[in-house]
């Protein structure tokens, strides 16, 4: 389950600095605990397609000693739309802990 | 299902060390085979797949380089789920980063290997390939020509801008419809402009023929129109040179079309130059008209000023009997005709002469439109020839088809190919290509075909185009604006037919799973071979019934062309007596003078020959049975005495007309049988001794003589009146002894210059004379020939393409009869044997369609053959040959091939 849950979590990470795509699947892994491994031929294209909407942009990386890798950054625009998503998603959430009877817990 | 990436040492077997350099260089070119991906998603997702590897090496999750390899690709994801992730944000990378020009540029060298590939997918079967191109190539071509010839024929009169406008007077004197006729008095035109304000203007036409002499040359039957001034307010004849207002005022004004300016002045200016017109007058050329479109109703060499024909002929400008002109108004857009019909009956009533009133109680004028003149008019003396609807009808219909039944083909020949390549596709399915590709390229092929058919077909069009113009007698010649109309159409035609028979296998056989399309499993396209078979038996029964039809045609020619005449037409020379005030004199001298050559057995002197022009109706009055003075309007015919003779017509009853007799010199008068039976007498000698009253004189009937056909065979004899009447005589008529016939015909030329050395020597054989009036029955036997061979021409392509399929999919079928020992000929009757019943079939259907669409021609023919039962059989057995030649290819060729390979399980 890729879909709408992408976005924010991608736009988190970059949020927190630049990074490349391996870096942002494996940092999910850790932080669902393993439960949500995504496939890198599924999120590239999604990396893909909030560049061209301007959400945040590509540069390539060669260093010493290491491969190329194409780092990825979050723009204003990004920012911006970060902190709507932000909203949204705790509104949802705070629906549904009510709902679900759940201790509320916030990062 | 899920593709993974290939193995890349599977193939080569365990013990090859595993390279992970090769391995990702492999499965770097196995990713880029997607179009999604372009190169910087590619480095992207190596960089990716070898920190997978390195992660997985040392995190001890793989044992070896060549696991880590496997596990890291695994992690990236199926190809087919990545493809299509990838597909989604295409298009938008495209136009973010601007690789918009490096996108056209990698399609257009994907457009070139399409097309190299289409062209190397058509040259392994090229005569399938060129058979297929050319079969629509010939459908398309014959309908282009059909409905050239047929747009001509419906833009008659079009090109005048008030052609909607303009309308012609008829005279209906009700006597019966042949007595609708589309010639008018002079005194009508301005009359009718005068009296009515609803007429705008009026114009006069008369038609008639001039010889021209200029220098020392001289022209015969230059056809001549003299008109009213009015004539360039009417219709839209632009003068090139000359003044409108005044070209056509003075009398003896010429004006010359292009073709008579070229051909009497060059290129010198013909205006003010003078033309001797009958050796008798001098007229002078005061304009020169603009080229006249060939579609116009109104045939003409030169325009003379009616002011001529008043000065020359004035009696016939107050005189209400002598129909001679062609009356035109010009009425205001949208104008009430209804009305204009009743004012004219109104003013007809009040102003034409009473004795022509009385004698016609139903004498009245009525207006015919310019525009329905040459397809609908139906009344007689009319200005110039009408075309023929009919003909039309069945020209488009015939035109349709062809294109109709050429497509079909196109498409069933491309699609029954198409199945054959079932293994192929399965094949590329295998390596992953996609539908949208497959179906390209089949779309691609198909296209390419039906737009080289389209080529050869504007080609062949602008090659025949010249050959229609002269079969059919007209200029059909296009501009180049209606060349580009006719291409557009063309293509659009192509593209139409291209992605119709392309899509079959595009779309269906595409999407079939590899695997059973490799098993050879195609049943659904089994559904089409029963439309398929319908298509055929479509195709030969239209054949079956064209092929019958040129039979019929031409049994009829040869039946007419043996009819006994009821006169002895063989060995008659007729030569054209020219000159007005011919007399007996100067026949008699003339001929006196061939007589005396040895093979002239007979001579006489008569208007024309039977069949010739110019056999006008007279009014007439006959006592008939009752004692009335009957009237009527039939043909009359001044002859000499040794007509009769001459051209061996027997006498029934009374006596020929005789020198003997000085009342035979002006009153007597000869009827035929059919007269005698119009005028209600039982026998023939019940009229003899009868008055009869017609200009100059009249008299009594004094002989009856055996019908014999005067007219062409269209036609039953009609009554016919005969007299001495030497100042009326065209023709002089010779009965030869036809050996050496050379020596003799330049004798006679010889005699000829001694007797009129100033006319030219003009001759015909009757039998040519003859022949000519079925000119237009053979030109349809021809037309008929050629359609019915192209008809075969497609219904066989037609049945090529059925057996090429039907016979593929009974391969194993033949291969196990083959194994239990049947021969190669039954095995050919075997498969022969279902297609001949498609034929017969077809017969069965075609065979009705000749017998009445033929019959009702025959009946158009008073003297006819029926359409024989042997007739329709020929034309079915014809087809059923040409359809066994036909699949005989395929099926000899299945019947003999190797069974083991047929048998070979794949």
């Amino acid at each position: 389950m890729m879909a709408v849950s992408v976005r924010p979590v991608v736009l988190s990470i970059l949020l927190q600095g630049d990074t490349y795509g391996y870096q942002i699947i494996k940092r999910v892994s850790g932080l669902s605990g393993g439960a949500m491994e995504w496939a890198a031929g599924s999120l590239y294209p999604v990396l893909h397609k909030m560049r061209t909407e301007g959400l945040i942009e590509a540069y390539w990386v060669q260093e010493e000693g290491a491969r190329k890798r194409k780092y990825y950054r979050i723009t204003t625009k990004g920012v911006r739309a970060l902190a709507k998503e932000k909203q949204q998603w705790l509104t949802m959430h705070h629906v549904l802990t009510q709902l679900w009877d759940v201790e509320p817990r916030l990062t | 299902m899920a593709y993974d990436a290939p193995r890349p040492n599977a193939a080569l077997g365990r013990g090859t060390p595993f390279n992970l350099e090769h391995a990702i260089a492999t499965w770097r070119r196995f990713m880029a085979s997607t179009h999604a991906l372009i190169a910087d998603d590619m480095d992207e997702l190596e960089s990716h797949l070898r920190e997978e590897i390195e992660e997985a090496l040392a995190s001890g999750k793989a044992p070896s380089v060549e696991a880590a390899y496997h596990y890291a690709v695994r992690r990236i994801g199926d190809f087919a789920t990545v493809d299509e992730a990838y597909r989604h944000v295409f298009w938008d990378k495209i136009f973010y980063d601007n690789l918009l020009l490096r996108e056209l540029h990698w399609r257009t060298l994907m457009l070139r290997n399409y097309l190299k590939t289409t062209f190397r997918g058509l040259k392994r079967r090229p005569a399938f390939s060129l058979i297929n191109i050319f079969g629509l190539a010939l459908g398309m071509t014959a309908c282009l020509l059909i409905a050239r010839y047929v747009q001509h024929e419906w833009s008659y009169d079009r090109f005048h801008v008030h052609a909607e406008q303009i309308v012609r007077v008829n005279t209906h004197t009700d006597l019966g419809p042949e007595h609708e006729s589309a010639a008018t008095i002079a005194l009508y035109g301005p009359m009718l402009e005068e009296a009515l304000p609803e007429v705008l203007k009026s114009v006069r036409l008369q038609k008639a023929s001039f010889s021209i002499v200029q220098d020392d040359r001289r022209f015969e039957d230059i056809p001549i129109l003299f008109a009213d001034t009015t004539l360039f307010d009417v219709f839209s004849f632009d003068l090139q040179r000359g003044n409108p207002a005044t070209a056509l005022s003075e009398p003896f004004s010429l004006v010359l079309t292009q073709e008579a300016a070229r051909r009497h002045f060059g290129s010198a200016d013909p205006i003010g130059q003078t033309l001797n017109v009958n050796g008798e007058v001098d007229a002078t050329v005061t304009g020169v008209l603009a080229p006249i479109p060939a579609a116009s109703h109104l045939a003409f060499d030169m325009l003379v000023s009616m002011s001529t024909s008043q000065q020359v002929n004035a009696w016939l400008f107050n005189n209400w009997y002598s129909t001679q002109f062609h009356t035109y108004l010009l009425l205001p857009e949208n104008a009430d005709q209804a009305a204009l019909q009743t004012k004219l009956h109104a003013l007809v009533q009040q102003r034409a002469a009473s004795d022509l009133l009385n004698r016609y109680p139903n004498y009245h004028l009525a207006l015919e439109p310019l525009l329905g003149i040459y397809l609908f008019s139906d009344k007689i003396a009319q200005i110039g020839p009408t075309g023929n609807r009919t003909y039309l009808y069945l020209f488009t219909v015939i035109g349709v088809f062809v294109l109709l039944i050429a497509c079909i083909n196109f498409m069933n020949l491309s699609t029954a190919r198409s199945a054959e390549r079932g293994k192929e596709v399965g094949v590329r399915k295998m390596v992953g290509a996609q539908r949208i590709q497959l179906g390209g390229q089949f779309l691609s092929e198909s296209l390419l075909l039906s737009f080289l058919a389209v080529g050869t077909a504007a080609l062949l069009f602008h090659l025949m185009l010249p050959f229609l113009s002269g079969f059919m007698g007209k200029d059909l010649s296009l501009t180049s604006q209606d060349y580009m109309y006719g291409l557009g159409f063309l293509c659009v035609l192509g593209l139409g037919v291209g992605v119709l028979s392309g899509s079959y296998p595009a779309l269906v056989l595409s999407s079939f799973s590899p695997i059973s399309v490799l098993k050879g499993r195609l049943e659904s396209s089994m559904r089409g071979t029963g439309l398929r078979r319908v298509l055929v038996v479509f195709q030969f029964g239209i054949s079956i019934a064209l092929i019958a039809a040129t039979l019929v045609v031409f049994a009829q020619l040869r039946y007419l062309a043996e009819q006994p005449l009821g006169f002895d037409k063989e060995q008659l020379l007729l030569i054209d007596f020219p000159g007005n005030a011919v007399g007996a004199q100067s026949s008699e001298r003339a001929k006196a003078a061939f007589l005396q050559h040895p093979a002239v057995q007979q001579a006489t002197a008569s208007l024309t020959s039977p069949m010739g022009e110019g056999f006008g109706r007279w009014n007439i009055t006959v006592e008939n049975v009752s004692g009335d003075m009957q009237e009527a309007s039939i043909p009359n015919y001044p002859i000499d005495f040794d007509f009769l003779d001459t051209y061996g017509i027997d006498v029934v009853a009374g006596r020929p007309l005789s020198e003997s007799y000085q009342t035979d010199f002006t009153e007597a008068l000869i009827v035929n049988e059919a007269a005698v039976a119009h005028f209600g007498y039982a026998r023939p000698e019940d009229i003899l001794g009868k008055r009869f009253e017609t200009w100059p004189r009249g008299g009594t009937v004094v002989g009856v003589i055996r019908d014999f056909n005067f007219q062409s065979l269209h036609e039953s004899i009609a009554p016919l009146t005969m007299r001495y009447l030497p100042s009326q005589y065209g023709t002089l008529s010779l009965r030869l002894n036809t050996a050496n016939l050379g020596e003799t015909m330049q004798d006679l030329e010889g005699i000829w210059k001694s007797l009129k050395p100033d006319f030219p020597f003009s001759y015909q054989f009757l039998d040519d004379t003859f022949a000519a009036q079925y000119a237009r029955d053979q030109a349809l036997g021809n037309l008929f020939t050629i359609f019915a061979a192209l008809a075969i021409f497609i219904a066989s392509l037609g049945l090529f393409g059925l057996a090429t399929f039907t016979i593929q999919k009974r391969t194993k079928e033949i291969g196990i009869r083959k194994a239990l020992g049947a021969s190669s000929t039954s095995i050919t009757v075997l498969l022969s044997k279902d297609f001949v019943k498609l034929v017969v079939i077809s017969f069965v259907v075609g065979a009705p369609v000749a017998y009445f669409g033929m019959q009702s021609w025959l009946d158009t023919f008073a003297y006819h053959i029926s359409v024989s039962p042997l007739l329709l059989g020929l034309a079915g057995g014809l087809a059923i040959l040409i359809a066994l030649v036909t699949v005989s290819t395929q099926s000899l060729q299945a019947a003999t091939a190797n069974p083991v390979e047929a048998l070979h399980i794949d």
